[in-house]
């Protein structure tokens, strides 16, 4: 099973190949396009990974994003109510920015990639523990993200199972 | 021929931006006025905890999470 994961739009932009559970590849998009944490869609990272994979992307059985981008704006807007009227300057500056682009990622990914498959999109916080814990070398582990921003979360604490299938 | 147009192209495009630095905020600032500002003044009186700020009796500022759905289908929705 061929799983892209893709970050994008946010900060340091990148891809990551994953086949039955391995990694196979992973990329920073600036690694490719010389601009520091560059935030643009992570064409040349996917292009990569799928490059090193041997694979197209119409061989994907799915393609991950990092957050839930509904809930994440959900967040946005009723901060915006809740800090009325002190807001406007960051208002001004984000909501345009979800209106254009961050709430049609699934559109933006397709048209950007051409992939028709399925896209999945993961808890964010959800996304920094899977990333910490399925690549350690821990059979089970306490698991604790904290984080600027995310849907709500800022910080959560759970438990990493153990498993043994990826 | 194909010059002229280019640059009448270049041109317009470039007053088009003008006109979005320009207008942009203003139609911001109408909908964060006239929509937001109300939804603000509905939540004051209406004392609702928007962002889940106050403590109230509680001991601490976790909250326990659902026990999720982690089968693929919960992953489908962008919400």
């Amino acid at each position: 099973m061929n799983i892209l994961g893709v970050s994008a739009f946010y900060h340091d932009s990148a891809a990551c190949l994953l086949r039955d559970g391995q990694v196979i590849a992973a990329a920073g998009e600036e690694r490719f396009t010389r601009k520091k944490h560059d935030q643009g869609f992570p064409m040349n990272a996917i292009r990569y990974c799928l490059s090193e994979g041997g694979i197209g992307i119409a061989d994907l059985d799915y393609l991950g994003f990092y957050d839930k981008p509904l809930v994440k704006f959900e967040r946005i807007l009723l901060t915006y109510i809740g800090t009325f009227p002190r807001s406007f300057r960051s208002f001004n500056k984000a909501v345009p920015l979800w209106l254009h682009q961050k709430l049609r990622i699934p559109a933006m990914i397709r048209k950007q990639t051409g992939y028709e498959g399925e896209i999945l999109f993961g808890d964010h916080h959800m996304s920094h523990a899977a990333s910490s814990f399925l690549v350690s070398p821990f059979e089970e582990a306490a698991i604790l993200t904290l984080d600027g921003v995310g849907e709500w979360s800022t910080a959560t604490q759970g438990v990493g199972p153990a498993t043994t299938s990826p | 021929m194909r010059n002229y147009f280019s640059k009448i192209f270049r041109y317009w495009m470039a007053v088009g931006h003008v006109i979005g630095v320009v207008m942009t905020p203003v139609h911001m600032l109408i909908v964060y006025v006239f929509v937001f500002g109300p939804a603000n003044m509905g939540a004051r009186v209406l004392r609702k905890d928007l962002l889940d700020r106050s403590m109230r009796d509680e001991p601490s500022f976790w909250r326990t999470k659902d026990a999720t759905d982690r089968s693929v289908d919960a992953l489908r929705h962008t919400f």
